[in-house]
């Protein structure tokens, strides 16, 4: 174990030190992002966890009036969004993922360092807007899925709903931008000799989770959408009465939100198998098949939304299918379970804390699992659904599962985030007292549930049966929460005072063990060729299946820290105050929608795409500003191509939602005006003028990349005449409907019309922006040959934005004109 | 009684005579794996077009038709695919005149578009009903979905090296990106309260069925019946990929040779 003396870090940057305040508002380091992702959240932790302390107080003795009803159903709302998006997902992705991505695959920061800066501030903004309602009052009171029509303004005329939406929608772009950075991160950025096959299991997940995102979340923003445009428009997305029906908001949220049941539970599978071999002293067990049931589970989520509205009566066989995609998922699920026990069989165990959390979590995992297999099936689900059963089986999957892995990798990494221990025998007293009074608190609701107890209820009657366990359930959650306090001691403590470690601490296998702890900001000194899985374990006991005990090779690499000579031959992004205030533009944009004033929302939504136009005129693109892009790329891709392609997946299902939500409602629509209002000719003309402008995209391409700067700016100023011709002839149709009486909340046509297209057109809008800030770069001779590539992400985008008009185009004008038979 | 239309029947011997020919000429004779992946694919595009599912198809039921759209689109053309020797194709897909063309429309993008598109209008309802069902377009839509299958397939399956296939993990990702155009369109379907297809709302349907939930099925074999049959798909390609990845890197990144331990002793335990 080779310690580093302190002095050293300070000289040559540990990243925790230096720059002040000022330094770390600008910061764009993965491991300060990540450092302030993990206090963010462990603060949001400690409000979601009173929130629930509240909500058991409530419930502690019936006929109880310690909360109003009103309150309580906030209090149970924000406990469960706080806990899902504020704390564990970013605590997974946020906090572990950036601090380990680059560190475990060998890089010096991730593909984006600015774009992953941003995400955070976007995502802190995006909580503090959730949490308005602190402040003026009226915290979200709908559930965590605010269901349709309850989130409507009949039924919640508040801001309640409208902290939620605007909540999400926040916190939903900083999802889907990290989720990008971290997908090209992994995908391009890998060093040498790190093939998919070799990657560590944390990465694996996180992988895999980064899809999940990016094609889950548009789902749910599509939704939010609606629901805005249904509370600030007057529209009709899930009111009856037009002939819509709220049923879709359920489709539109659990298409993203069974996904994001994994995306909170896969990252907690990765750390697990972590940790597990590293006390065990032995490789993961089956290493193929766990990477690939983690594909394989993320492949099912998507078609198994429907086992949350078995109580929508969807009838018999679409509740027969999707039970039985359900159970499906059960198998690779068991799989995992299989091979931790198989890792830890026979290994030479050694149960420190971090151990212990995730033991603790294969057991209390698995019972969660187990009940989960239970309301698989439709029938008993019928039995269960909106009773305490269901609590029961989440939290045991959530925070017997999710939050214990989180828990443990917390003390393992605790040593490589800030180069100290935690304390052992406070942890230690944690796991027991957490893990006693975690089951105590849960475990009695599965029979709560059974004795028939619903969910969401404020308050019961004492004759009822329940008053015992819930009170006994009420005692042990304030215990629980009392052992937070503990954890959150022990950090504190530890942060200034636990015992020093040194590089690999726990005696490690992968490779963010051989560089210092905490590590230098520029992670490797030299970029690391990795020979094989386990390649740190390799390097030092020469086979993956050592068991460890022997001695280790006498020239085991541990990184050195840079000579200065060194540094100075690392090139390392600049700190940049742009993502801070870009965020700002998108958080003023937010309070705009909330106040229902407008024009706060085109300034903060200006601001934000002026910071994006002084950026790219810096002419330093994002590419330069990358730490590397060597390794094991098999796209062979810039990171930017691939990060708007990556883009464009996640713009497809937003386009695909908006799209279906159409063809649904059209025929659902009450009265005029209906489909055959669409002009067709003039529709065809600025179709045809936006394939043009797609050809002339290509030739503006051609000329950059022949180091034609005159003909390349030329045809992209055409190609910006022609979008905006598009434009203008969008306009001219919405104006002509308009004067017809076709309204945006005239009917459910309409609605659904002026949504999709609007989104187009918004769409090609930036398009167009994105084009003239591009052609005035060429005019000033900005972009050459080697730059080219600018102006081909540039392109894709707008054929990509083509190709959508011309599915809209079929879809929506083109097919009016055949009548049903 | 097995029923069967005449030229159904013969376009089927058609294509199983053009494989033959094509052996005949060029004087070789496919691998005896190939063969029974061409026959099964023959075999299968002869139970999906004759027959029962044929019948029910084609006039009744919704389910039947889009059972036999799946096993048009996902069945026949990758059986097709792994059937054809690369001797075969070469003449074809090299000639001069088709190569520019084939090339550029075998690309995974435009393939992957190609498909979805098609496979959205087709379940367009207005247009299913007027277009797909007209006696003169019936044969016509089943040619055109093997040809997309085909062309969908073909990304994964090349036989020639000269067009060489997607890496594994693009692959993959292919496979798990299909998985949006076929929920955009089977999600609709299942979840509608009302029959959407006019032609199939009338009739017998099987399994005694009503029009409503035949629909439901149909949407259901299209959603998650596709969807697990491309898990296991992506679950052979898988396996592949993680057995390959080790025999098949650059010699820089084999593991080093193993060192030898000495001095086996207890290491402290922290």
């Amino acid at each position: 174990m080779a310690a580093q003396p302190k002095a050293l870090h300070l000289e040559q940057g540990n990243y925790l030190e230096g720059g002040g305040i000022y330094g770390w508002l600008t910061t764009i380091d993965h491991k300060r992002i990540a450092v302030l992702y993990g206090i963010s959240a462990l603060v949001l932790m400690a409000l979601g966890g009173t929130e629930a302390m509240l909500v058991r107080a409530q419930l502690i003795v019936p006929d109880n009036h310690f909360l109003t009803a009103d309150f309580y159903n906030q209090m149970f709302t924000m406990h469960g969004l706080t806990m899902i998006f504020l704390v564990v997902m970013p605590l997974e992705t946020g906090f572990f993922g950036n601090f380990l991505i680059p560190l475990q695959i060998g890089a010096r920061d991730v593909a984006f360092p600015r774009l992953n800066a941003l995400s955070y501030w976007i995502f802190l903004l995006g909580a503090i807007a959730l949490n308005f309602g602190w402040i003026w009052g009226g915290l979200p009171n709908g559930g965590w899925f605010g269901y349709a029509n309850l989130s409507s303004r009949a039924y919640s005329p508040g801001l309640n709903i409208d902290y939620y939406d605007v909540g999400l929608l926040i916190l939903g772009i900083s999802s889907v931008m990290s989720a990008l950075n971290f997908f090209v991160t992994i995908v391009n950025m890998r060093a040498p000799g790190m093939t998919f096959m070799r990657m560590p299991m944390f990465i694996w997940a996180l992988l895999v989770t980064v899809i999940l995102l990016l094609l889950a979340f548009p789902a749910l923003t599509v939704g939010l959408i609606f629901l805005f445009a249904d509370r600030y428009f007057g529209s009709h997305f899930y009111e009856v009465i037009a002939g819509a029906t709220p049923i879709l908001w359920q489709h539109l949220f659990w298409i993203f939100g069974h996904p994001e049941v994994y995306i909170m539970a896969l990252p907690a599978f990765g750390m697990i198998s972590e940790v597990l071999p590293v006390f065990s002293r032995k490789p993961l067990f089956g290493y193929p098949m766990m990477a690939y049931s983690i594909i394989l589970i993320a492949f099912l989520s998507y078609g198994v939304w429907g086992h949350h509205m078995f109580a929508t009566g969807m009838g018999p066989v679409a509740d027969s299918a999707f039970a039985i995609t359900s159970m499906l998922i059960a198998i690779p699920t068991g799989v995992k379970v299989f091979s931790w026990i198989a890792t830890i069989w026979g290994g030479r165990l050694r149960f420190t804390t971090a151990m212990l959390f995730a033991l603790g979590f294969i057991l209390e995992f698995t019972i969660g699992g187990l009940s989960g297999v239970m309301h698989a099936s439709a029938p008993i689900d019928l039995e269960q659904t909106d009773s305490y059963f269901i609590i029961a089986h989440f939290h045991y999957v959530l925070f017997g599962g999710v939050l214990m892995a989180i828990l443990s990798a917390f003390y393992f990494y605790f040593p490589k985030i800030c180069g100290r221990f935690m304390n052992e025998s406070l942890g230690k007293w944690h796991f027991w007292l957490t893990t006693i009074f975690f089951n105590c608190t849960f475990f009695p609701m599965h029979f709560l549930g059974e004795w028939g107890m619903p969910r969401r209820i404020y308050t019961y009657a004492p004759d009822m049966g329940w008053s015992f366990w819930n009170g006994f359930e009420s005692i042990s959650a304030f215990c629980l929460g009392a052992s937070f306090l503990l954890f959150f001691a022990n950090i504190a403590w530890s942060w200034f005072n636990g015992e020093h470690a040194g590089a690999d601490p726990w005696d490690a296998r992968t490779l963010e063990w051989s560089i210092p702890s905490p590590p230098p900001i520029y992670n490797f000194v030299k970029v690391p060729t990795v020979h094989s899985r386990d390649a740190f374990w390799v390097e030092k006991y020469g086979d993956v299946e050592a068991s460890g005990l022997g001695e280790k090779r006498v020239n085991v690499e541990f990184q050195p820290l840079a000579s200065p000579e060194e540094v100075a031959s690392i090139h390392m992004p600049q700190p940049s105050l742009y993502p801070i205030i870009m965020a700002g533009g998108i958080f003023l944009a937010g309070i705009g929608m909330l106040v229902g004033w407008f024009r706060l929302v085109f300034m903060g939504l200006g601001l934000l795409g002026l910071c994006a136009i002084a950026m790219s005129f810096e002419y330093r693109e994002w590419g330069e500003d990358n730490p590397h892009q060597v390794g094991e790329s098999f796209l062979s891709l810039d990171n930017r191509k691939l990060g708007i392609w990556s883009f464009i997946g996640s713009e497809c299902v937003f386009f695909a939602s908006l799209i279906s939500t159409y063809m649904v409602y059209k025929s659902r629509s009450i009265g005029v005006p209906d489909a055959q209002i669409l002009n067709i000719p003039l529709t065809s003309f600025s179709t045809f003028i936006l394939l043009m402008s797609s050809l002339l995209m290509v030739l503006a391409l051609a000329g950059f990349q022949r180091n034609d700067r005159f003909w390349g700016t030329f045809w992209l100023f055409g190609t910006a005449a022609f979008g905006l011709i598009f434009l203008g002839g969008q306009v001219y149709e919405f104006g002509s409907f308009y004067h017809e009486g076709m309204l945006y909340n005239s009917n459910l046509f309409s609605q659904c019309f002026y949504t999709l297209v609007g989104f187009h057109g918004f769409h090609v809008f930036l398009g167009v922006v994105w084009l003239i800030t591009m052609a005035i770069a060429g005019m000033r001779g900005k972009i050459g040959s080697s730059r080219a590539l600018s102006v081909e992400l540039c392109g894709l985008y707008w054929h990509f934005v083509d190709i959508v008009w011309v599915v809209i185009f079929t879809l929506i004008y083109l097919m009016r004109t055949i009548n049903r038979a | 009684m097995w029923e069967a239309e005449p030229e159904v029947v013969l376009s089927i011997a058609l294509v199983a005579l053009t494989y033959v020919a094509g052996a005949l000429v060029l004087k070789r004779r496919p691998n005896s794996r190939r063969q029974i992946a061409f026959w099964s694919a023959i075999v299968v595009l002869f139970l999906a077009l004759t027959g029962p599912l044929g019948a029910y198809a084609r006039g009744f039921s919704f389910s039947a038709y889009i059972f036999q759209q799946m096993l048009l689109v996902f069945v026949v053309p990758p059986l097709m695919l792994l059937g054809l020797p690369d001797w075969m194709v070469r003449p074809v897909m090299m000639n001069r005149f088709v190569e520019p063309v084939a090339r550029r429309i075998t690309r995974p993008l435009f393939a992957f578009l190609t498909f979805s598109m098609f496979f959205a209008l087709l379940h367009y309802p207005a247009l299913c009903d007027q277009v797909c069902h007209a006696r003169s377009f019936f044969g016509g839509i089943r040619v055109a979905l093997v040809a997309v299958g085909l062309l969908l397939w073909w990304p994964m399956l090349s036989p020639l090296p000269e067009y060489p296939r997607l890496s594994y993990p693009m692959q993959i990702l292919y496979l798990f990106l299909l998985m949006i155009p076929m929920t955009a369109v089977a999600a609709p379907i299942t979840m509608a309260e009302t029959v959407l297809y006019m032609y199939y709302a009338m009739g017998q349907h099987p399994f005694g069925l009503t029009p409503i939930a035949d629909q439901v099925l149909g949407g259901l074999i299209m959603w998650i019946g596709q969807g697990v049959y491309i898990m296991f798909v992506f679950s052979g390609i898988f396996f592949r990929w993680a057995q390959r990845e080790d025999t098949e890197i650059p010699a820089i990144n084999r593991p080093p040779a193993r060192v030898h331990v000495l001095h086996p002793q207890e290491r402290p335990v922290i």
